[in-house]
């Protein structure tokens, strides 16, 4: 017969909270949500702000940081863009772990690192940073910052960009004296792709809004209404491509941009569309 | 040596020009903060420090009540979803020797615990569609059906069942994440 020792049947077993007294019930996080353009391929690359942590307890905290795809966490999330192919890409300075003392700020700069590849320019990638703060209690708050990626653009690359459908350039600028502009769309798929294609601006009420018009290149409605498609509607055969034009007449005064917004694919997909009076 | 310079300067002037164009690094910050904290819902200006459960007997149930859960205090300035998820890290040994640490399961079972949320008003329903998952991750399931509004304080009830059968008769703590997602 064996025995273990220490294994007769029990009649209770604990569930005491004895650590709650120190656990974390606040946390408070910068950025929130955070959107960079222009982000090199090849180049390890400071993203220029620094994910913080603010600990307003009296004890030293130590959070821990999980970089995460967001079809990990949500079953929709910000239209236009796709999950970062590898969360490795993006990381923190200092490692996985910040520590931050009693009533202080732990800090440390987001950098990224995307391979050489011509697939990576003209992308959309959402990401988010799990925080959660690394002490025992029964209940902890935790947040997860969204950060939404888009890499340089390349106008002519050498092999299809990642997406369905890829585009190249993601963007592009019309001008007083350059009204026209061509965009290709590539479909890498074995089969039709069917898409819609609309000028669009997003909902810009105060934290619903999709997609962000960064730098100072303002939304504008008029010129949403005043540049033009040449198809609204595209189908592309397989492994193929088709090139867009894209024209207008009308001429802000000032930099502004719209948007085309690409349907029927998996995901919504965006172009940006940028007018500079210069 | 001038016409070098003026030169030079043309040329640096032109880059600039051209580097404001839209493909420039930019950065755009639409939300500053994500800012959230668990309260008591009876009396907020204090933490929720503490869901003491003391001895519980095997299987047995113990429920959050209306004066005593959670309110989480949203200071994000983004509609967020709230999402939990629930494990038991390593404990220490204990004169029982080292403990089993408890996993969460749809039900309960030998070593497996049970914690599950609900919602809004008390009573509420705990839906088995709500059961902590016990992964690193929040998973997929929110514990509001539509994203907690900016301004909107969600409270929380839990319920938590014990294991049907232990390894060990040490103390053990259940850690469960609340997590605010924009």
């Amino acid at each position: 017969m064996q025995y273990r020792k220490f294994t007769k049947p029990r009649v209770f077993a604990y569930a005491l909270i004895l650590m709650a007294i120190q656990a974390v019930f606040a946390i408070r996080v910068s950025p929130g949500i955070i959107t960079i353009r222009g982000i090199p391929v090849g180049v390890d690359t400071s993203l220029d702000f620094p994910l913080s942590c603010y600990n307003d307890t009296d004890d030293t905290l130590v959070y821990s940081i999980r970089v995460i795809k967001p079809s990990q966490v949500k079953e929709r999330w910000r239209d236009g863009y796709e999950g970062i192919p590898d969360t490795t890409w993006l990381y923190l300075e200092d490692g996985n772990e910040l520590l931050a003392l009693p009533n202080s700020k732990a800090k440390s700069m987001v950098r990224i690192n995307i391979p050489d590849s011509d697939v990576y320019y003209n992308q959309m990638w959402a990401v988010y940073m799990l925080v959660t703060p690394e002490k025992t209690g029964m209940f902890t708050a935790a947040v997860a910052p969204l950060f939404m990626l888009e890499t340089e653009v390349l106008p002519n690359p050498e092999v299809p960009p990642a997406g369905i459908p890829g585009i190249a350039p993601a963007a592009i600028t019309l001008r007083n004296d350059s009204t026209k502009a061509s965009v290709m769309l590539y479909n890498t798929t074995d089969s039709i792709l069917s898409l819609t294609l609309s000028t669009y601006i997003p909902d810009t009420e105060k934290g619903s809004a999709e997609i962000e018009a960064t730098g100072n290149w303002y939304f504008d409605e008029d010129f949403k209404n005043g540049f033009s498609i040449s198809q609204e509607i595209v189908e592309i055969p397989p492994n193929d491509k088709v090139i867009l034009m894209i024209s207008t007449d009308y001429f802000p005064t000032k930099r502004c941009q719209a948007l085309i917004r690409i349907e029927g694919a998996p995901v919504v997909r965006f172009i940006r569309v940028f007018f500079s009076p210069i | 040596m001038r016409v070098f310079i003026c030169g030079l300067m043309a040329v640096m002037l032109v880059c600039a020009a051209w580097a404001a164009d839209n493909d420039d690094f930019n950065i755009t910050v639409t939300v500053s903060f994500l800012d959230i904290s668990l309260k008591q819902s009876a009396v907020p200006a204090n933490d929720f420090d503490v869901w003491a459960l003391g001895s519980q007997a095997l299987e047995q149930e113990t429920e959050m009540g209306a004066g005593d859960h959670i309110l989480v205090l949203n200071g994000c300035n983004v509609p967020i979803d709230l999402k939990v998820w629930s494990k038991e890290d390593a404990a220490p040994a204990c004169a029982f020797g080292v403990p089993t640490a408890w996993g969460p399961t749809m039900a309960v079972g030998a070593d497996d615990f049970y914690s599950i949320w609900c919602t809004d008003v008390f009573p509420c329903v705990f839906d088995l569609t709500n059961v902590c998952p016990g992964n690193d991750l929040p998973g997929a399931t929110t514990i509001t059906t539509a994203p907690v509004a900016i301004g909107i304080d969600p409270e929380i009830y839990f319920k938590f069942q014990v294991p049907s059968g232990v390894s060990d008769g040490c103390e053990h703590t259940v850690h469960v994440r609340v997590v605010a997602i924009p």
